[in-house]
């Protein structure tokens, strides 16, 4: 008995409080409420703290993160001012600013429908700033070119205007990546490629030019060499030729003679390579094919003069 | 007392039915994975309470037909009216019979197949689910907490009666309700781990839910074979009918499990253990104990111990606490959960992303990196002006470049407070802001320089740039470190900047080959220069000994043609003939009256003749 009492208190003390949360809710600091009278918002909480309700389904409380969300649109193909084609992607920092408002306007407060409505407000915004800007507006290698705050504070505005009516407080609209289609990249990619082509081919041409310079310096230096050298040389040799001409008074004894062996040297000389002599039967010593018997009286081959 | 015991029956139908959709309906919404898994168990239930109250309202059928038959039968006695057969007599008796034969094990089947397709249904539904923030946590917990007291209520008051009357038919039913009340206070317990901050606890229930339901399958499944082979004695009506399941039994009623446990070990000693003052007492205060273990439970919530290197905000009842809005390592007291609660973060922990690349695991483990070949999944081809290609004038358009970057941003928390509760993912809007930054800060530098000599200027840029974005958006950290690890030209026109470096060498090898040309040329020119000099005084030495030795000779020579000038002029020119023309082609001409022209073909020949000499008549 005793123990179906303790029972029943223990029973009771958790059924008490199983009621109890049914009548009380905490709205976090990270957190806005709204509580629904069946089905209809009718109070909107916005500071922390411990509040009654009654139970479900008479009230219902729908708790909605307020901090800020960041939520990133596509990465989205547009026209510059100036006709160019870009991809760009712009994401956005907001939070719920009226949450009785957004509550209404998404189904239960629903982040991700608000996400997609933000999506369509983000695009439209985007693509219109865009538009009004040139593309060096969004690349230069000069920083005062570029107007990338100007742009993203354009973006903002606009869907700070088309957001606010659906209780969503945009706080920041920024330009996150920029891009080429991919048509277009390819087409950079070949522009790239050909800019190293033309950086292989300037540096080989600068090496054969070097190359060229170097050898005919090399020619140059070669034939002046071997130009003093042959000067030497004929130097030299003429240098021989008066040396061993101080020995010709020798050849004054008999200048015939001289001349004599002089030509036999020569003829000998010239005979030895490929000649071919054809000699007249009478030019000894094939005069004796003519007569065997008895050479012709032999004529000396000049006019022998003995010396005096 | 039968139709109390069948209304009782009823009710638990009824409550399995209305509690396991209402239960369903809330756990879809509020998103409780363990709150719809335990929902089959009420499938399974409601199905064996609908087939017991059956049985039963065919047995009560039953006993009111012999209850009348009994009296016809005191009031005709004599009559030849009942000896016709049992079959014709009894149709209540054959209905049950006919029921416990077909329907009862085919019921039993479907019992199974509930469980069997619930059990692998679950896992493989709980396998594609993720773990998500509750929706309505309280009222969920509230709800359930309610459900399992109701049950209880019902269930305890149907399990007394069913043991009371020793009715078998209505203990499996109660049974189910009893282990509903018990997962449905899983459940809120479930709800209220993952509100403490344990956020798998609903998810790791429902995958136990899951075990059980297969365990209960497997029992049912020995049931029915066993069913198969057991003897049948005619008449005789079983203790226990085959849907009902031990398992749920000892679940839902603890204190059998006590009940056996003690018959256990009388059996084992011999003697009545379960009748020691400790038994009694442990059998006693069970209750209490589990009671005593949970409100312990919710003590130490009322304290909290910070470790090294973490920080987490307070809030009670949702609202900070002022002078300790975030409190350090240590110990700290509170209120118990759900007055107080805390949200903890290593806030010393250094934190990191990469801007640029989307990361791959494998290519991670790679120990060589070219330009060549991606080391990401994905590298985004971020724009770059070119200071080369640029053209005049701010409104034309500049060529671009597209280079490949993975910059690393390091982080520490410096603001719990602002990273917590005024952004719903700091780590994600901070990766955002430095993308931002990265991009913006490319579009504007040189490609060349910041691939290069730009870079330490580059990575300190973003980290100032970064750093007041950050504080501009209240994001409570500090950037730590920007790095620029992987800068270069996207891997489709890596290989052509490979060739500009390759052609560089190629410059420089043709350069050495024209210096190579230059140095053995000049050598070799200087040693030519050298042999032509000593040759010509090799030839100065010659000329000179020659002339001086023909000189020598000659005064000689002079002698002996002194002595006979003609015969040593003869004999001079005949030895210089004879050695001078030895190898000399010779043509001697001998007729001298002939009347013929001779045309000698002097022209080299591979292997001249005598026919060469063609003769022509003289004209």
């Amino acid at each position: 008995m005793k123990t179906s009492r303790i029972n029943l208190v223990i029973g009771s003390l958790l059924l008490a409080l199983f009621v109890l949360l049914l009548f009380l809710f905490q709205v976090r600091q990270t957190e806005v409420a709204v509580v629904t009278t069946f089905g209809k918002a009718t109070r909107p909480i916005t500071d922390p703290g411990l509040y009654l309700k009654l139970p479900w389904p008479i009230q219902k409380v729908t708790k909605l993160d307020k901090r800020l969300q960041a939520f990133e649109g596509k990465f989205e193909e547009t026209l510059t001012g100036d006709n160019r084609n870009l991809l760009i992607l712009v994401f956005a920092g907001w939070r719920i600013g009226d949450p009785a408002l957004f509550y209404t306007r998404f189904a239960e407060g629903s982040l991700a429908e608000a996400e997609r409505s933000l999506e369509n407000i983000l695009r439209t915004a985007k693509n219109a700033a865009v538009g009004r800007h040139s593309f060096a507006r969004f690349i230069s290698v000069n920083p005062d070119d570029l107007r990338f705050d100007q742009i993203e504070a354009e973006i903002l505005a606009a869907v700070r205007k088309d957001a606010e009516p659906q209780g969503i407080e945009v706080e920041i609209a920024r330009i996150k990546r920029i891009g080429l289609p991919e048509s277009v990249t390819e087409k950079v990619f070949d522009r790239m490629r050909a800019e190293r082509t033309k950086e292989v081919e300037r540096l080989k041409a600068e090496g054969e030019e070097e190359a060229i310079k170097i050898r005919s310096a090399a020619d140059l230096e070669r034939d002046k060499l071997l130009a003093q050298a042959d000067a030497q040389a004929t130097r030299i040799r003429g240098e021989g030729e008066a040396e061993a001409a101080r020995s010709f008074s020798v050849f004054q004894q008999n200048p015939n003679l001289a001349i004599l062996f002089l030509k036999l040297n020569s003829l000998e000389a010239t005979l030895k390579e490929r000649a071919t002599l054809v000699v007249d039967p009478r030019t000894p010593p094939f005069d004796l094919l003519l007569n065997p018997q008895q050479p012709d009286e032999v004529q000396p081959p000049f006019a022998v003069r003995t010396s005096p | 007392m039968q139709r109390n015991l069948a209304r009782i029956g009823s009710i638990n139908s009824i409550l399995l039915l209305v509690v396991g959709a209402v239960g369903l309906l809330l756990a879809r919404q509020g998103g409780s994975l363990a709150g719809q898994a335990g929902m089959v168990f009420f499938a399974a239930g409601l199905l064996v309470a609908v087939l017991s109250w059956f049985q039963m309202r065919l047995e009560e059928r039953e006993r009111l037909e012999k209850l009348e038959l009994e009296e016809l039968a005191r009031s005709s006695k004599g009559s030849t009216l009942f000896d016709t057969g049992d079959a014709e007599i009894f149709p209540a008796q054959r209905a049950r019979e006919q029921f416990e034969r077909f329907l009862v094990p085919a019921a039993t089947v479907l019992l199974l197949l509930v469980q069997a397709v619930g059990a692998v249904g679950l896992w493989w539904w709980l396998d594609r689910q993720f773990v998500e923030p509750l929706e309505q946590s309280m009222l969920l917990m509230a709800m359930f907490g309610m459900f399992s007291l109701i049950l209880l209520l019902f269930g305890k008051y149907g399990a007394k009666l069913a043991q009371l009357d020793r009715d078998r038919l209505l203990r499996p039913g109660a049974s189910y309700v009893l282990l509903g009340a018990a997962i449905c206070f899983l459940i809120a317990l479930g709800i209220g781990a993952v509100e403490a901050g344990f956020p798998r606890a609903d998810l790791l229930l429902a995958r136990g839910l899951a075990i059980l339901l297969g365990i209960g399958a497997v029992e049912t499944l020995i049931g029915l074979t066993l069913e198969v082979y057991r003897p049948r004695l005619k008449g005789r009506q079983d203790a226990r009918v085959i849907y009902e399941s031990r398992l749920v039994g000892l679940l839902g009623q603890p204190a059998g499990i006590f009940h056996t446990v003690a018959q256990a070990l009388d059996y084992q000693f011999g003697f009545k253990v379960s009748d020691t003052w400790f038994y009694q007492f442990l059998q006693r205060s069970a209750g209490y104990l589990v009671l005593s273990q949970a409100a312990l439970l919710l003590l130490s919530t009322c304290v909290v111990f910070i470790d090294a290197g973490e920080q987490a905000v307070f809030e009670r009842n949702g609202r900070p606490v002022a002078g300790r809005e975030v409190l350090g390592p240590g110990i700290h007291f509170k209120l118990p959960w759900p007055i107080d609660s805390i949200h903890r973060e290593r806030t010393l922990e250094v934190r990191s992303f990469t801007v640029g690349i989307v990361p791959d695991p494998d290519k991670e483990k790679q120990k060589i990196i070219v330009w060549t070949s991606s080391h990401y999944h994905e590298e985004y081809n971020l724009l770059v002006a070119s200071r080369d290609a640029a053209p005049g004038g701010a409104d034309q358009a500049p060529p671009v470049n597209l280079l490949s970057v993975s910059i690393p941003v390091q982080y520490q928390i410096r603001d719990l407070l602002a990273w917590t509760t005024r952004h719903a993912n700091a780590t994600n809007l901070l990766e955002k802001i430095a993308t931002r930054e990265v991009v913006t800060y490319l579009v504007s530098v040189d490609f060349f320089e910041v691939m290069s000599v730009g870079r330490d200027q580059a990575a300190a840029d973003l980290k100032t740039r970064i750093q007041q974005q950050a504080d501009r958006l209240d994001l409570g950290v500090e950037v730590l470190f920007v790095g620029m690890q992987d800068v270069h030209p996207p891997v489709a026109v890596g290989k052509d900047f490979n060739e500009v470096v390759a052609a560089e060498q190629e410059k420089w090898t043709i350069i050495e080959g024209a210096q190579t040309y230059a140095l053995t040329n000049v050598i070799l020119a200087r040693a030519e220069a050298t042999n032509r000099i000593r040759r010509a005084e090799a030839h100065r030495t010659r000329v000179v000994a020659a002339t001086q030795a023909q000189a020598a000779q000659f005064t000689n020579q002079v002698k002996a043609f002194t002595e006979s000038p003609l015969v040593y002029a003869q004999r001079a020119y005949l030895n210089t003939l004879a050695q001078g023309a030895a190898n000399a082609r010779k043509i001697v001409l001998t007729a001298t009256n002939a009347q013929q022209i001779v045309n000698l073909n002097l022209e080299d020949k591979t292997r001249p003749d005598l026919l060469d000499v063609v003769v022509e008549p003289r004209q």
